[in-house]
């Protein structure tokens, strides 16, 4: 047993199951097919976003819930819609299909569902539309918007998730580099769900984590702890400071905008939502996971290893038994030089 | 104290947000070695506080303040200067473990917050309401001797400002008058004789209200309102006030008994000077010129006091005994007896209490040369309000005999003479004349050897006689760890100077199973004739070269009780 084995066996707690995957997309189906059904809805396609799409979906944490995220590219001109005209009309007709009902959200309708009585999934809906509906490449837009009063805020905002999902998908060629990615970013949207509330904006977005970790990753074969380290030196890396606040403070900003190419509106960024303390505060936290990590790097001990990872990442990650380890290590040590044989030592 | 430490653990913690750390930072009027400042996230909410941490951790916990308290919303469990009260520290245990410990208070000051905010647990308000009270503004302490039974009555109060008035420097006036109490009764004026309280006593009201509706404490971050006053007074329906306020003088005192719909008991008061008062039977309603001050009252009446010795209302109580024999054991038992509710108590003794006593009694060298009885009856009566204390001075057999004393005037009786043959002789005594009257007898034994206390309740045909047996070296008593025939007296003074030597512990546990076995009978838990054995350890005991019985090596327990029937 070694680190790295450690590490696969964590990856393998939190990575979302076959089992649950499917759960997922038979209820994602179900949707599209009421919305199909209704008849009062234009033409769509569909594709996975998000982590689903991604292949980024872990399990989430104790009292949080599955969730799956849609695109709804509807065969429409945008221009010929208000940003809210689909989403209420998506709304009515899933409003009672659950228990819990159907939620408008700013950028997508969110659909959940119970397990056992409590809270289990959400499907969440997102509505594009296109600049040219005959014309498939041209200008996505991702209707967004809550309510119809004029002191909401509804647009249409350039998106293209799709291209997202592709450079994600298709920047590292390797697949087995590619999976080491896959799991640094799991790694650290596990750490993010321990240690930051998800109300508001505090949670840095699992969006901008990929990036940052995309940007600058470098593989590092059988050693994914190596990996993590890199990932969260560039992460800390990347904040700036910005100024000191009353209380004496360093406050300090983080930003990701969309990769190059991609046709995104010209100031989109991963991390537009958070405000300066909510990035300060995201900073302080991986400041100290790279310590931690650092730590872990600098301990000799397999068990102390697993222990310091275990704070860090939570009961997912196992404590290996000391006897596992120990078995290992004797499996390490010399055999005695064979009868008969001289040794070359001095007899006592 | 390391600050990294600690804000590695609250940056581990998912709930804190905007972690700065402070060393040696003073706070509401506070020093602590590490002052945190950040925001605890609540049902999504952020939550600006303060985490105060000294290095006195392990028995103090941590504190935790609102930052912005003056706004925040009035919740239970939060003091008006922001304090969250975490725990009661009260018979608490606190693990040593500094990351635990501040992980699960930083869980517990959020849980305060959100079942606050949420209302959840409004009902809290009414356990602590007094606490809120005494945080009220220019509140003023009241001790309160409460009725035996509810009812809207007249009060009379003594609130003696005359000391605080004498003062020409300022600041010591303002001192005293704030800490002036006020002090209030409504049977009659014996509580200020018995706390010898002096001053002018005036009229006020006492006021009981069985509450419909839960009442919540007001806000402590306001001066006390007329309006919830009168809201009281509104709810006190037609008890009679008008009558009553005839008599009251200025400043006007309400002390309100309350009683919550779930029947928990809640004595506040104000005074206000300049008061009117209109309005109808019913419908009287308030009205002050000048501030209303709140009276935190907090009750005198033995009751009341009692009730911190037992849960329920104390069996002792109401109940006349006879103590025989004021020497060390009965001394430590008059004591323990009056503290445990006992409230009528006569005491019986015809020796004088010498200096070689005081090692080993309850009173000292203040009542050397008084009467045993007559010391304890002084002593008890100046240290324990509303009890009946009688003494005695003569031996039993003699006051029996002429009467003066009857033994089925009691409800039990103590023989604490240490003496088998006076035990003997109120054992026959009981039995010829058929008295049936509970009887506990209790002896020491030589040096920490042990003690005993024996139960018999006569209704049921016990015999003190049964512990006794004889062979061929005479009679011997069965209960003893002591062998017989041994020289275990000692003399200091001469003929009828010796004594038994044993320390003043023994007779505080011997007193201590009387008063036990006593409560215990009250409350139904004996149904036979019972004897308690206390082994002692014997180190000097055996030291002293004397021997002890098969009896005290066959009991295994350090307290062993036996059916009187089955002692061999």
């Amino acid at each position: 047993m070694d680190l790295q084995s450690c590490f696969i066996a964590f990856h393998d707690k939190i990575r979302l199951n076959s089992s649950t995957k499917k759960e997922l997309r038979e209820k994602r189906d179900t949707l599209l097919r009421i919305l199909r059904d209704s008849g009062k809805l234009p033409s769509f396609n569909e594709f996975s976003q998000g982590s689903y799409g991604m292949s980024l979906g872990i399990e989430p944490i104790a009292g949080e819930e599955y969730d799956i995220d849609v695109g709804l590219r509807f065969n429409v001109n945008k221009d010929d819609f208000e940003p809210l005209d689909l989403k209420d009309a998506i709304f009515q007709i899933l409003e009672d299909h659950t228990d819990y009902g159907a939620k408008i959200k700013n950028p997508c309708i969110t659909v959940t569902y119970k397990k056992d009585g409590e809270k289990a999934f959400h499907v969440d809906l997102v509505s594009y539309a296109y600049e040219d509906k005959n014309d498939h490449d041209s200008q996505m837009y991702l209707a967004k918007g809550k309510t119809s009063n004029q002191e909401d805020d509804n647009y249409w905002e350039k998106a293209d998730p799709v291209e997202l999902l592709n450079y994600i998908k298709d920047t590292i060629d390797c697949e087995e580099d590619r999976e080491q990615f896959r799991r640094a970013v799991k790694y650290l949207k596990r750490w993010k769900n321990l240690k930051f509330d998800n109300s508001g904006h505090a949670e840095p977005p699992s969006i901008g984590i990929t990036l940052l970790v995309l940007n600058n990753f470098v593989a590092r074969k059988g050693d994914d702890l190596s990996v993590l380290v890199e990932a969260v030196n560039n992460i800390v890396e990347s904040f700036h400071f910005h100024n000191v606040d009353g209380n004496g403070r360093w406050i300090y900003t983080i930003s990701c905008p969309m990769p190059l190419g991609l046709r995104f509106e010209p100031d989109s960024d991963a991390f537009n939502k958070m405000t300066h303390v909510q990035m300060t505060n995201f900073r302080d936290k991986a400041v100290k996971l790279l310590d931690d990590l650092r730590e872990v790097q600098e301990e000799a001990d397999l068990v102390k290893q697993c222990k310091k990872l275990n704070k860090i990442f939570g009961d997912d990650f196992e404590i290996p038994e000391v006897e596992a380890v120990s078995k290992n290590q004797l499996n390490y040590i010399p055999s005695s030089t064979a009868s008969g044989v001289d040794d070359g030592f001095e007899n006592s | 104290m390391d600050l990294k430490i600690v804000k590695d653990i609250l940056l581990d913690n998912r709930n804190v947000e905007s972690v700065c750390c402070y060393e040696h930072k003073e706070y509401k009027q506070n020093t602590y070695d590490c002052a945190v400042f950040c925001d605890l996230v609540v049902d999504g909410k952020r939550i600006p506080v303060m985490i105060g941490i000294s290095d006195t951790w392990r028995t103090t916990l941590f504190d935790f303040y609102i930052r912005d308290n003056d706004v925040f919303p009035f919740i239970p469990h939060v003091e008006k200067n922001g304090k969250i009260c975490l725990y009661d520290l009260e018979a608490v245990l606190i693990d040593a473990n500094f990351e635990g410990v501040l992980t699960q208070c930083i869980q517990r000051a959020i849980d305060t917050i959100r079942t606050g905010l949420s209302g959840e647990n409004i009902k809290d308000f009414i356990e602590e309401f007094n606490s809120y009270w005494l945080q009220l503004p220019r509140v003023i302490i009241a001790k309160l001797d409460a009725p035996s039974t509810r009812n809207t009555a007249r009060l009379k109060y003594v609130y003696d400002l005359s000391a605080a008035k004498k003062q020409t420097d300022i600041i010591q006036q303002k001192l005293l008058e704030s800490s002036t109490e006020l002090f209030a009764c409504t049977d009659s004026s014996n509580m200020f004789i018995t706390w010898e309280i002096t001053g002018t006593q005036k009229n006020g009201l006492y006021i009981c209200v069985d509450l419909e509706e839960y009442l919540y404490p007001p806000d402590p971050r306001q001066n006390l309102s007329e309006g919830y006053i009168n809201q009281l007074l509104g709810m006190a329906g037609e008890a009679g006030i008008g009558r009553l306020l005839k008599k009251a003088r200025d400043p006007l005192v309400l002390i309100f008994d309350l009683l919550q719909p779930d029947k928990t008991r809640v004595i506040l008061g104000a005074m206000c000077s300049k008061a009117s008062m209109a309005g109808t039977e019913g419908k009287y309603q308030l009205g002050c010129k000048s501030e209303i001050r709140p009276l935190c009252v907090t009750r005198v009446d033995v009751e009341y006091l009692q009730s911190r010795t037992a849960d329920t209302a104390n069996p002792l109580r109401g109940r006349k005994c006879l103590l025989i024999g004021c020497g060390s054991i009965g001394s430590y038992i008059a004591g323990m007896m009056v503290k445990s509710g006992c409230d009528d108590i006569t005491l019986v003794d015809n020796q004088f209490l010498n200096e070689e006593n005081i090692y080993r009694h309850l009173l000292g060298k203040q009542y050397v040369g008084d009467y045993k009885s007559v010391a304890l009856d002084k002593h008890l009566k100046n240290n324990v309000p509303d009890i009946s204390v009688k003494s005695l001075v003569d031996r039993i057999e003699d006051l029996a005999m002429e009467e003066s004393v009857d033994f089925s005037n009691y409800d039990f009786v103590l023989a604490a003479t240490g003496n088998h043959n006076v035990n003997r002789w109120i054992n026959n005594y009981i039995k010829t004349n058929e008295i049936k009257v509970p009887v506990v007898y209790t002896w020491n034994e030589p040096l920490d050897i042990g003690c005993h206390v024996l139960f018999i309740d006569y209704s049921s045909g016990g015999d003190f006689e049964s512990i006794f047996s004889s062979d061929e070296n005479g009679e011997y008593d069965k209960t003893a760890y002591c062998c017989s025939n041994q020289i275990i007296t000692r003399n200091q003074s001469g003929c009828g100077g010796s004594f038994i030597p044993y320390g003043s512990e023994v007779s505080i546990q011997s007193a201590m199973l009387t008063v036990d076995i006593l409560k215990q009978f009250y409350t139904r838990r004996i149904a036979c004739d019972l004897l308690i054995s206390c082994k002692g350890n014997g180190f000097f005991f055996h030291r002293a070269g004397l021997e002890h019985t098969n009896r005290y090596d066959n009991q295994l327990e350090m307290i062993a009780t036996e059916h009187l029937s089955d002692i061999l």
